[in-house]
């Protein structure tokens, strides 16, 4: 586990899949140590990730970049980075946007890992 | 004919409308003290009886003005600082932000066309985008001889 003032990051793996939860606020200032926590797994081939959004309050266009930062390499690897759970009010910023074009956005983890199961990458537009 | 440059023309603008100050804030120029600002105008926002969703819009808005100010115009110089006040005229919410950086005009930034950002799956240059998506008027004045900081008004109506 890793907390900073604002952002609290867990990892949790599955059948070879990483599950990363976010819990608080993140901004320009949190950004950097989830960017540092997916280089780490990135480096370490893990490139099947999904990022839980369930207990994220907030989310500025810093930390939209974390996730941009990562996906041409990890997709170049035949990896993906997907993404579960997120409240109405996080959904609406990816969505202002256009991010739903390039990943998948799922209700729930089994959606995610039926995505991974079946080769399934990308937004859903 | 007469001919005004870009900041008479904004002057005129703001003269214009009556902006009732409501609080100040003093943030130093460093990220961390994002969430004071967002604290800040989400606390003063709802008491105005600005409506949640447009609270979470311009509170993301300003998020982005400061941030863009911390990085491109005070350079984490946590020595300065950005001044906030909030204002209202009779139909909006005003943030009035301050700081002696670098002038940087938000309008002068064009958005990006997102289909190419995601073909190319390029990173960053974002914040503008959503600061004028999420604002109804923004008005920009550089600082000059007649005033020393740059001032970023960023207004939502209620």
């Amino acid at each position: 586990m890793k907390t900073t003032n604002s952002l609290t990051i867990n990892t949790q793996t599955k059948d070879g899949i990483d599950i990363v939860s976010i819990d608080g606020f993140l901004d320009a200032h949190s950004a950097p140590d989830l960017e540092k926590h997916i280089e780490t797994l990135v480096n370490s081939n893990r490139i099947k990730i999904i990022i839980d959004f369930s207990a994220l309050e907030y989310i500025s266009s810093a930390g939209l970049g974390v996730f941009m930062s990562h996906i041409e390499e990890i997709r170049n690897k035949n990896g993906d980075i997907k993404m579960i759970k997120m409240t109405e009010k996080v959904y609406s910023v990816f969505d202002l946007l256009g991010f739903p074009m390039l990943f998948n956005i799922d209700k729930n983890e089994e959606d995610a890992i039926f995505q991974f199961n079946n080769n399934i990458i990308g937004g859903s537009d | 004919m007469q001919y005004f440059n870009l900041t008479t023309i904004l002057s005129v603008a703001v003269i214009n409308k009556k902006f009732n100050h409501i609080a100040t804030l003093i943030a130093s120029g460093e990220y961390k003290e994002l969430i004071k600002i967002r604290e800040f105008i989400s606390d003063y926002a709802k008491k105005s009886g600005l409506d949640l969703k447009k609270i979470d819009e311009l509170v993301l808005a300003v998020d982005e003005a400061c941030s863009n100010l911390i990085h491109y115009s005070i350079n984490f110089d946590n020595t300065r600082t950005i001044k906030i006040d909030l204002e209202n005229t009779d139909d909006e919410f005003v943030v009035n932000i301050q700081d002696d950086g670098k002038p940087f005009n938000p309008e002068s930034v064009k958005s990006p066309n997102m289909k190419q950002y995601f073909l190319e799956f390029r990173k960053g240059g974002l914040g503008l985008h959503i600061l004028k998506n999420l604002t109804d008027e923004i008005i920009y004045i550089p600082s000059s001889n007649q005033q020393d900081r740059n001032v970023l008004k960023l207004l939502k109506k209620y």
